[in-house]
Order: structure tokens, then sequence, then C-alpha cells
């Protein structure tokens, strides 16, 4: 009688590639990283960081960006659940709207916001009539983070809403509760994970947000200079302060990101990638 | 009395039924998957509107195609329990169970009056703070009757209430629903595939096959004459000559 | 000496990198193209930007054959540091202008104008040549018969913007964004006098602004570049850098 086939020893090969590509991929990102902040050493750093152009570069940073963020998750939240939940004629159309900034080059952006809210443009010419004019203020930059980091947060807020089990909603329906109950207590807690993660990634972008800015909102100290701007502005002249002002910004998006990934988990008692591996989880 | 007659069609699906359902009483739906029968719970609760046709409890039209009447899930007094029961994930079982009391906008203390009593009832007190995912399927099964039952609603929809259960807990939570059914005031519509859980459960059965309803009455009824072979193999060698 | 790569059945083409200050953009593109006429095998490769950011990359060891700065100063700077092969001639000159947008929303009939409270100038920023030019020229009008002592300080007040380069300063007059703005009289070629109204800056309080040249230490294509630099230099090369709107260098007749 001929034997069954010999059971094969397990591939060692899938393994060795799959930590390959990781430890590849970890050096890539960590190598540039490291070799920002080593070149300059602490003390220089400190000194750099203390300079009143560094001084306004964050304040301005910090401040529109939060601002930027709110304003995209105070609009953004209301356009993903309507992409999310309804069909409307034009829809196809919206969402390309939506998605354009994350596609479109940066200085591109920056001359469309020029030709639609300067002086010049469609919107900014009837706005000049009320002595409004946008370009060259804070409010420009504050409107360009916003143009460039909407998508990010709409894309992840749409996936999280249309991610939450319409099973719930329509029990939710026959529960005696209205929509917007059914929003506030069913579609909203289950969809927060995304929506944090979402806003983080729009204000991480909104932070690092350069070529609509310097386009549509000018580079001039104390108004529009924020930190990315005064990176590339220095660089030319002080390399060492270009360093500084990067660590500077490395440290706070990273420190940042860190937080935001790590609330969900803490707020939903195990969050959403440890649930889905609990075997005690009924179903 | 619950009463309805509608035609849907859903893709290449049509179903078209004229069916009443009396108060107090549970009537059992049968038949086979793809029969129709959750199309029939939806229909009833609001989640989908027919083509042609009316939907009345009593005097209170819930949808009529021809007039023009929609009454949206959430104003119809209908319970709905699913087939797997889908329990909020992110409240405890005092949270489900008071969710639709916080959605009609009750005073709070009410709500946790109303919702204590339908814990107690159903012997979920001591896991008022425990999460669906901590609970085991009797457990939730209980949850989602409480849920909809604290409401009082007029018609209850239970869709193979007991299918997410291993065979085992199936019986004793079998005998419990039994129980917990004859107590009710409203018209409950029950469907199932089970033979069993049919015959024990329901007063009056409507047999439902590829959308069409093919014998309706009591069980010794059907059972006497079999109008189909279905019905014929569901009584098994009890039925027919 | 780098080895040409064979393709099949194509001939073989070799990179001269040329980095140039964006002034020099119009007058560049068209010497590259005689240049390649003339030797073909070569492709020229501009690389346009803001002098001092040339300087800046140059530094950072980014591959360059030659460098054109828009002022003697970043040119310096590489030589401080041993990046430049040998001292560099001036190839050209330039002079600085004050353009408006054709619609003039700020009104500004004259040069003076420049030191009224809420004209949006926009210039470059201090680093970039056109930018210290421009600073240098302010200083000098105001010592001009004709214009208050404080004329510099209230027209830098008047800055809304530091560019990167000239061209950017160019493209917010023309699109009417910026009230003024200083830019190198080359800079207002046929395309953009369409959109700006230029006001001349008497010679006298007016910035020369000197262009040298240099092949780069690190170069790779050294032969090819000293030939372009000869080109840039001979009449022909010469009549190109006039033709777009910038001046010869001093001392080579037309």
């Amino acid at each position: 009688m001929t034997p069954g086939p010999r059971p094969t020893a397990p591939s060692a090969l899938f393994p060795a590639l799959v930590v390959t590509g990781i430890t590849l991929l970890a050096l890539f990102l960590a190598l540039p990283i490291l070799a920002l902040v080593l070149r300059v050493p602490p003390g220089v750093l400190a000194a750099h960081l203390s300079e009143p152009v560094v001084q306004e570069a964050l304040r301005l940073s910090l401040l529109t960006s939060v601002a930027a963020t709110a304003v995209v998750v105070a609009l953004g939240l209301p356009a993903a659940y309507l992409l999310a939940t309804r069909a409307f004629p034009g829809k196809r159309v919206l969402e390309v709207m939506v998605d354009l900034p994350m596609v479109l080059p940066p200085t591109v952006a920056g001359i469309a916001l020029l030709l639609a809210f300067g002086r010049m443009g469609l919107a900014g010419r009837a706005l000049a009539v009320f002595g409004i004019s946008i370009p060259f203020t804070t409010t420009a930059v504050v409107m360009a983070q916003v143009f460039m980091s909407a998508p990010f947060f709409i894309a992840a807020a749409r996936a999280g809403f249309a991610g939450v089990d319409s099973r719930l909603l329509e029990a939710a329906a026959t529960l005696r509760a209205s929509e917007a109950h059914r929003f506030r207590r069913v579609m909203l807690p289950l969809a927060l994970p995304s929506l944090i993660a979402g806003a983080a990634m729009a204000w991480a972008r909104a932070l690092g947000e350069f070529g609509a800015t310097i386009t549509f909102a000018g580079n001039l100290p104390g108004v529009t200079q924020t930190m990315p701007l005064a990176v590339y502005i220095s660089l030319q002249s002080d390399l060492d302060a270009a360093v500084a002002l990067s660590i500077l910004l490395l440290a706070w998006s990273f420190a940042l990101l860190l937080a935001l990934r790590s609330a969900p988990a803490f707020w939903m008692g195990g969050g959403a990638d440890a649930r889905r591996s609990d075997p005690a989880q009924a179903r | 009395m619950l009463d309805v007659r509608t035609r849907l069609r859903l893709g290449s699906f049509q179903l078209d039924v004229a069916l009443t359902a009396a108060m107090g009483k549970v009537t059992v739906v049968v038949g086979e998957s793809g029969s129709g029968k959750t199309t029939l719970l939806r229909l009833v609760a609001g989640l989908l509107r027919p083509d042609q046709g009316a939907i009345t409890l009593g005097a209170r039209v819930l949808v009529d195609r021809e007039r023009s009447v929609f009454v949206p899930p959430e104003s119809r007094p209908v319970g709905y329990v699913a087939q797997d029961y889908a329990l909020f994930p992110h409240l405890t079982a005092e949270e489900n169970v008071g969710f639709g009391l916080t959605a009609s906008r009750l005073p709070r203390i009410e709500v946790r009056e109303r919702t204590r009593a339908a814990l107690e009832r159903f012997g979920l007190g001591g896991l008022a703070t425990r999460h669906p995912r901590e609970l085991s399927g009797g457990q939730q099964q209980r949850v989602a009757l409480a849920r909809a039952l604290v409401l009082d609603p007029e018609v209850l929809l239970l869709d193979e209430p007991l299918s997410a259960l291993d065979l085992v807990s199936r019986r004793s939570v079998r005998a419990e629903l039994r129980r917990t059914l004859e107590s009710l005031s409203c018209a409950t519509l029950l469907v199932t595939h089970q033979p069993d859980e049919a015959l024990s459960l329901g007063d009056r059965m409507v047999v439902l096959e590829s959308g069409r309803i093919t014998a309706s009455g009591t069980q010794g009824e059907l059972a006497h004459d079999p109008r189909s072979p279905y019905i014929a193999e569901f009584f098994g060698p009890a039925s027919g000559r | 000496m780098i080895v040409a790569l064979p393709a099949a059945g194509a001939a073989p083409s070799r990179e001269l990198r040329v980095f140039a200050a964006s002034s020099l953009a119009g007058a560049f593109g068209d010497i590259a193209q005689r240049y390649e006429k003339a030797h073909s095998g070569f492709v020229v490769r501009l690389n346009l930007a803001g002098s001092q950011q040339l300087a800046a990359q140059i530094e950072q060891g980014a591959p360059a054959d030659l460098f054109a700065s828009a002022d003697l100063r970043w040119m310096s700077y590489l030589a401080e540091r041993s990046l430049v092969d040998s001292t560099s001639p001036t190839f050209a000159r330039n002079r600085l202008v004050v353009i408006v947008p054709r619609t003039n929303p700020a009104r500004i009939s004259r040069l003076q104008d420049l030191a009224r409270s809420g004209v949006k100038l926009v210039m470059g920023a201090a680093t970039v040549p056109v930018g210290r030019y421009g600073r240098e020229m302010l200083s000098c009008v105001s010592r001009q018969p004709g214009f208050a002592a404080d004329f510099a300080t209230k027209a830098l007040r008047n800055i809304v913007s530091e560019e990167e380069n000239v061209k950017s300063v160019v493209s917010k007059v023309q699109l009417g964004e910026a009230d003024a703005g200083v830019v190198y009289r080359s800079d207002v070629t046929g395309a953009v006098a369409r959109y700006v109204r230029t006001f001349e800056i008497p010679d006298s309080a007016n910035v020369l602004a000197e262009y040298p040249i240099a092949v780069l230490r690190a170069a790779a294509e050294r032969d090819a570049a000293r030939d372009f630099i000869e080109l840039v230099l001979s009449a022909e090369g010469q009549a190109i850098l006039e033709q777009r709107g910038l001046m010869r260098a001093a001392g080579r007749a037309p």
C-alpha cells in the first residue's frame, strides 16, 4: 500500500519576508527622523527654540491648526453623515469634490483659493464690498489648512458612519428613536474611533500645510508664517535653526498622533482591535 | 387586531400576503428560508415599504399605499426582536433596555423605574451593568425582549427567536419564552422554520411559501388537512390521511 | 569622466545640470536650447529657484554642474565653502522696477505712494536676492530729493508677504492680490505686462543686480559647463539675455 502524501514542514520563507519587509520599512521611516534629532545638540536646540521667530511660528501653527481642525470637524460631520447614509442627485460629484484637495498639488490649491477668495476672486469681490480682504491674513492660513485637511477627516468619518451595523440603527428606529437620536446615541458613539482618527489626521495635515498657505496667505512672521513656512525660509540662511524647528514640529506631531491613537482604546475599554480578537465575545 | 394586506417585489422575489393577527395571541409564520418571513416582519415594523396594500392596527393605519400614508418605524407601536437581537454593544444591559424610553423623552426617573422593573421581570437584575458581549445567548435574548416590551407595544415581532441559541439552551429558553408570550396582551407575530418551535409557541399558524400564504389556521386544522407537501412534511407522520 | 550608457539604437545623452536664479527662467531656457542644438548628445537640466535656495541645495550636496546666482552674495557663500571651481564672471545685470496690478487698487501714481499706510506691498524675503536688493533700493530712494526720510521704514511696514522667489512676487501682483511688488525689470515680460503697470526707479537710486556664474567644484561635466558659460558670455548669449529684459555684462559691447 502506498503511503499518503507526507506533510511538508511549515515554510520559513513567508515569516522571513514579512520580518525583512517590516525592518526595512521601520529603518526607512526612522532614519531620517533619527538624523534630524541627532544633528542638533540639545543646548543649541533650546537656544533656537527661544528665538522670537520660532515662538511666533509655533504659536501661529498651534492656533491655526486647532482652529482649522475644529472647522473641519464641524463642517465635515454632517457632510460625512450625508454621504454615508443618503443617496441624492449629484452625490458622485460631491464625493469627488470632497476628495479633490487630497490629490491636488498644494500650490495649485493655493491658486484656486486665490482665484475664489482673493481680492479679484469670485467670492472675494463680493467680500471686498464689505471691506473684507482675506489673503495675507491669519484667516487665510486657516482656510488653506481647512481646504487641504478636510478630505482626510471626511473620508475617515464617512467610513466610520458607514461601518456602523445598519441593523443596530434599524433596531433603534423600532425603539422610537428619531433620526437625531439614532445619530447621537448609536451612530456617533460607534463611529467615534474613526472620527477621532480622522480628526487626528486632519490636524496633522493642517499642521504640516505649506504650499497652499504660502500661495494663498503669503509669508509674514507673526501673521502667516507657520512652522512649515518658517522651516523652509530659515533653511536657506540657517540650517540649524531649520533643523530645530523641524524637530519641534516632528515631536509635536508624534505626541499628538500617539495620544489620539491611544485614547479610543482608553475610552472604549479595550479598543476596536482588541475587541475583535477577544475570544470571550459572544458573537 | 393587526391586519396585513400587502404586496412587495424585491428583485425577483415577490411577497403577496393577506393575514391577520389577533391581540393577546401568538401567530406563528412558518416557512423555509427565502420564503419571505423576515421581509414580512420588516414590512410590519416599517423598515420596508410595500408596493401595494395596507397594514392596519385596529383603526390605526400604519401604511396605506393607495392613500399615500406611511408611518415611520419610530412612530409605530411595534416592537421588533431581530434574529441576532441587535443589542447595542456600547451600552450596558440596563441602557439597552431603557433605550426606547430615553428616546421617547420620558423623565429620567420614570425611565429608571420602568427599566429596573423590566430587568427584574426578565430575571436580568444582576446583569444590569454588563455589556452584551459579556452575556450568554439566552441572557441576550431576554435583554432584547425586555427592551422591546418595556415600551408596551401593541404588536410584537419576533424573528427566529431561538435560532441564535445552542441546542442545549434552546429548550429551556423556549419554555420561558412561551410563558412570557402567554402573559402578553399585544398581538405577537413570530417567525420560524423550526417545527417544534412553531408547535410549542403558537396559537395560530400561517404558512408562507415563496412569498405566498398557502395555509392558515390552528395547528389541528393544518395538520388534519395539509394543503401542500411542505405542510405535510412539517407536521410529519401526524399529518393528514 | 562619465561613460556614456549605450541604449539600443539611441544616441547616449549626457546631462548638464544648471542651477539658475528664477529671474533667469526665460533667458536660460533659450540659451539651453541653443546649447543643446550645438552640442548634440547633451541635455540641459535647468533647476530654477531663489538663489538662496539653490545655494543651500548645493551646500547639502545636490548634484549640479553650474550655478548662476542673482547676486554676488550667494556665490561668495559657496566660494567660502570651497564649493566653486574658479572665480566667476558676471554675465548679466538687472534693474529693479515696481509693478502694480493694471487695475491699480491702491491708486498708486508715484513711488512715494508705497509708504502710504494700508498699501499691500509684496517683496522677496530678505535672504532672496531680489528681496535684499529691494530693501537696498528703498533706502537709496529715501535719500533722494522728494522723498521723506522715513520712506523706506514706512514702505517696509507695508509688506504683507515675503516671497521665496521673484516669480511669486510677480504672480501675486498679476493676480491683483498685492497692491505693489518689487521685481526685476526682466520679469515684466510681454505676458506679464498685460496685467501690470510698471514704475521705473531713477537710475541714481536703483540697485544694479549683478549675476555671477560659475562651474561647481563637484561638477561631473566640467568641460560642458565651461562651454555653457562661454555661450552665455558670447555675443549670442548676451543678445538673448538682452532680449529677455536683462542687461549685458559690463564691458561687453553689443
